[in-house]
């Protein structure tokens, strides 16, 4: 009798990405998107996905499992679908010629910690942060979202996105001034 | 607006949308997608000759910023001196100040010192 062993979403990444490369589990690969797929989403939305973010997500885990081969055994499986994200998303917009639809969509996500005042001025914050950060140059959007939004060290963003740790800081220095004169300029209008 | 408020708020970026991608159904497109064996489709990119007119194009405007140099920005200004980059980093900065940023945040180097091998790196960071 063989003595069954454990479940998927108990694996590490590495033992679940070996077995899809070994065998083509399919069962190995759902695990790695259903471990991954939450904070991979939001750093897509925040780059720009808006309405299209599943289908730019769905699009990013499928081409990782389709070149797994590249992926460096001790880096971040996590973080590597997020870079390949960003080009399924560059593809996506050359393919339908649209840019995200900029909405307020986050300006109702309430956040149960605050008071309800303070929450009103967080979404109203929020609604302009979004379209803001879009509009940064990729490489400071995608260092400010990777750093502020995902908390990768700097080293960790300078092998995600094949820069140095001092490029990477020196991003997200003039993407947190730009961010905070769009803030401040248009809370001032 | 002080930096930790940004970085809090930015934390909060995205997670609308994110909240309505459904797991169950992202890995059961993918793994139904695998299971087909399809393949990866991209959209055509520029060409030889598009790469070639768009590097034409950049030289020509990047050439108006040759003289361009900030006495004043160093550790002052960032948190990293730009001195300390290399010539990847530097043009990875450049490429991320794009071209509506006012002159004065333009980092310290001529652009006319660059050898072919780097203005080719620098363009090929721009077609991103």
């Amino acid at each position: 009798m063989t003595v069954p062993g454990p479940a998927p979403a108990e694996r590490s990444d590495e033992d679940l990405i070996a077995e899809w490369k070994a065998t083509g589990d399919e069962a190995a690969a759902s695990a790695l998107v259903r471990r991954h797929v939450g904070p991979v989403a939001r750093f897509l939305a925040g780059a720009g996905g808006g309405d299209d973010t599943e289908d730019v997500v769905q699009e990013a885990f499928f081409r990782a499992f389709r070149k797994i081969d590249s992926w460096r055994a001790g880096a971040s499986f996590r973080t590597w679908v997020m870079t390949i994200g960003v080009n399924a998303l560059k593809d996506l917009r050359r393919r339908t010629k649209r840019h995200a639809t900029l909405t307020l969509e986050d300006r109702d996500a309430p956040d149960e910690r605050r008071d309800p005042a303070s929450e009103a001025v967080a979404n109203d914050q929020l609604g302009r942060l979004g379209p803001a950060v879009q509009r940064l140059p990729s490489m400071q959007r995608h260092v400010f979202l990777l750093r502020a939004q995902q908390e990768l060290s700097y080293q960790e963003i300078a092998v995600a996105l094949g820069t140095s740790e001092g490029a990477a800081r020196v991003h997200y220095h003039h993407a947190v001034k730009r961010l905070k004169q769009a803030m401040e300029g248009e809370g001032h209008a | 607006m002080r930096d930790q408020d940004l970085e809090q708020l930015a934390r909060r970026v995205g997670e609308r949308a994110a909240r309505g991608v459904d797991p169950d159904r992202v890995a059961g497109r993918v793994a139904a997608r695998l299971a087909r064996g399809e393949h990866v489709r991209r959209p055509m990119r520029l060409g030889r000759w598009g790469l070639a007119v768009a590097a034409a194009l950049t030289v020509a405007v990047l050439t108006q910023f040759e003289d361009t140099t900030v006495p004043g920005l160093g550790v002052a200004a960032t948190p990293v001196a730009v001195s300390e980059l290399d010539v990847d980093g530097l043009t990875e900065v450049l490429d991320s100040l794009a071209f509506d940023a006012p002159a004065s945040e333009y980092v310290g180097f001529g652009l006319g010192t660059m050898t072919t091998d780097e203005l080719q790196a620098l363009l090929a960071a721009m077609e991103g």
